[in-house]
């Protein structure tokens, strides 16, 4: 029920699970390549600006935003907590890994990005944008949801709640 | 709408990851397995079939169950190729045949073999009960001539099965160990030539459902099919009741029975049984939704899986996520397909805007094809590598022919899920052709190196 609930708490609130990865990316991006990172909004939207060759701004909308995949690593995680044999730790652990790994994912991915906007160009962005980072997305999820898997299978058995 | 945009996106993201993550962890371990093996992916590519006996080290006895209604278009060969061993028994069981089904048998099968006669009223009530009036017989054959049941191997076939040359010299040795419940061989449609829908069928069971199988050896929980199916009677009759049930897929039922009481479900790479594709897209389609509904129906013993204490985590996860197949990839794929479909389409110009000259465009498609199709790329090279007699171009019409033949597994999934709602469980048996010799004996070149 708690997994549930916490998917549903990702949905409703998924702009400010938005504004915390710009918060993290205006953390992140200095210390891989901008001189400077700071959130911002656009439109309603929150973003991320950052100098590098000048001045950028990446929007994060909701189909760039990990909320909703980390919302479904959650209810994944609730389901397998009706399994009685699954220690509750190994799948909160499970949840937690999977879950900070699409996170960092997606920083990456946004940090490269921004990268590429400023180092070579909005053609290059483009390209890295549409076909990059969509393919990077479902290749971390299927990595993160066998990892994910791997945590929980590993963990005892027949362990009695 | 934006939002709605993204949760239906990130739906068909799990679903696509789920699935990708089963079938390459099982192709991976298949295609691990071979090479623990020591084989080639081409291992039997080039197998005939027609003496499994050879070599076989007559460590079992063995008793070839075949369940028959109206097969004189191929039980005589089939029969033909089962007399020759020398601990065997073949008992072909007519269900109640119009035909000359039964009068073949007897003449083609020589001594060893016995015909069971099932009459009507009695005959024609499901495969499951057709094989377990058989055992019945087993059980007697077994007593009177003072078998040891853990000695004892039951092999059921399909009317029109061939196992391969030699094919026992491998399936036995793997009963030698005392865990080993039951083992499955790889299924080649032995007229894969004949067009589109049989040589689809020879990709399905040759290029993917055998090297998933071989992966699930790392856990033992290779599933149990209706033709070249062996099993130790000792764990038949562990069993509760009769061995076969009477669902639409009583050969899934009974691998979770088996594995349910602990036993190991094996393969090998090294021996395979040839059977007929269906040749009209009608019988294919009804054939494939019996196989849905049973398996959609199996998909109930999920709960008693994880409850069941002899199943280990990685085995019971394995056999949980081949028995939701049908529910968690296969139904919502048949609507997220097409949202993802329908969305390359609306977005591709906007996808592609960014490249400005044809080079560009060509690139950027390229890639995005290779991306996209990558699992097509894989199967196309994974079917070429079993047999490279099929050519590269029919491999790469058959990588690609799932955007066709999805529509095969969402027609026959959602008529499954009709019928189940409806509570219709009529069983509708497979059509054979008659064949040749001639048509038998395909594909008598060897394999290009």
């Amino acid at each position: 029920m708690l997994g549930v609930i916490v998917a549903v708490l990702l949905f409703v609130f998924e702009r400010l699970t938005r504004q915390i990865e710009v918060g993290i990316a205006s953390w992140v991006f200095p210390l891989v390549f901008a001189e400077d990172a700071l959130p911002v909004t656009s439109g309603g939207m929150p973003g991320v600006a950052f100098g590098h060759n000048g001045w950028y701004a990446l929007i994060i909308t909701p189909e760039c935003s990990i909320a909703f995949y980390v919302g479904a690593l959650v209810l994944l995680g609730a389901a397998l907590l009706l399994i009685p044999r699954f220690q509750m730790s190994r799948i909160l652990l499970a949840v937690a890994v999977s879950s900070l790994g699409m996170i960092a994912l997606n920083q990456v991915r946004l940090a490269a990005l921004g990268f590429i906007r400023a180092e070579y160009g909005g053609q290059a962005f483009d390209w890295a944008h549409t076909l990059g980072g969509s393919f990077l997305m479902m290749a971390g999820l299927a990595g993160c949801l066998a990892l994910f898997f791997v945590v929980v299978v590993r963990g005892g058995r027949s362990v009695v709640r | 709408m934006d939002v709605v945009f993204a949760v239906i996106s990130v739906i068909a993201s799990v679903v696509i990851s789920l699935s990708l993550v089963y079938f390459l962890s099982a192709m991976g371990a298949g295609m691990h397995e071979v090479w623990k093996s020591r084989a080639g992916l081409g291992v039997q590519g080039t197998a005939t079939y027609e003496d499994p006996f050879i070599d076989s080290p007559e460590t079992f006895d063995m008793y070839f169950l075949i369940p028959c209604l109206n097969e004189e278009a191929v039980i005589g060969a089939t029969v033909r190729a089962l007399a020759k061993g020398g601990r065997s028994t073949t008992i072909v069981i007519d269900d109640g045949s119009d035909d000359a089904t039964a009068a073949i048998a007897a003449q083609e099968g020589g001594q060893n073999t016995v015909v069971l006669s099932r009459v009507l009223p009695n005959a024609r009530t499901g495969k499951g009960e057709a094989l377990n009036d058989a055992y019945e017989l087993v059980r007697t054959l077994v007593a009177e001539r003072g078998q040891d049941p853990q000695n004892v191997i039951i092999c059921i076939m399909d009317a029109d099965g061939r196992l391969s040359d030699g094919a026992l010299s491998h399936v036995l040795p793997l009963f030698d160990d005392e865990r080993v419940g039951g083992a499955q061989l790889a299924v080649r449609i032995r007229n894969r030539e004949k067009n589109f829908l049989t040589r689809f069928q020879d990709f399905q069971f040759w290029a993917m459902s055998a090297m998933t199988q071989f992966g699930r050896r790392k856990t033992g929980t290779v599933s149990l099919g209706g033709n070249g199916q062996f099993t130790r009677m000792s764990a038949l009759e562990q069993l509760d009741g009769m061995p076969w049930s009477a669902s639409l897929t009583e050969d899934l039922d009974l691998a979770i029975s088996l594995l349910g009481n602990g036993w190991v479900l094996d393969t090998t790479p090294f021996a395979s049984v040839d059977q007929q594709g269906v040749e009209s897209l009608r019988r294919l389609i009804i054939q494939r939704r019996r196989w849905y509904q049973g398996h959609m129906t199996a998909g109930k013993r999920i709960g008693d899986v994880w409850r069941n204490p002899k199943f280990s985590n990685s085995r019971a996860l394995e056999v949980s996520a081949y028995l939701a197949v049908p529910w968690l990839f296969d139904l919502p794929w048949s609507i997220l397909f097409h949202w993802t479909l329908i969305l390359t389409l609306v977005r591709a110009p906007q996808m592609f805007a960014f490249t400005t000259s044809s080079f560009q465009l060509l690139l950027a498609v390229g890639l995005w094809y290779l991306l996209t199709f990558a699992p097509s790329i894989f199967t196309t090279v994974i079917y070429l590598r079993r047999d490279q007699r099929v050519g590269l171009g029919w491999a790469i019409l058959m990588g690609h022919a799932f955007l066709v033949m999805n529509y095969l597994s969402f027609v026959c999934a959602w008529g499954a899920l009709h019928r189940i709602l409806k509570g219709r469980t009529g069983w509708d048996k497979t059509a054979r052709v008659v064949e040749t010799r001639a048509t038998r004996a395909l594909d008598p070149a060897p394999a290009a190196v």
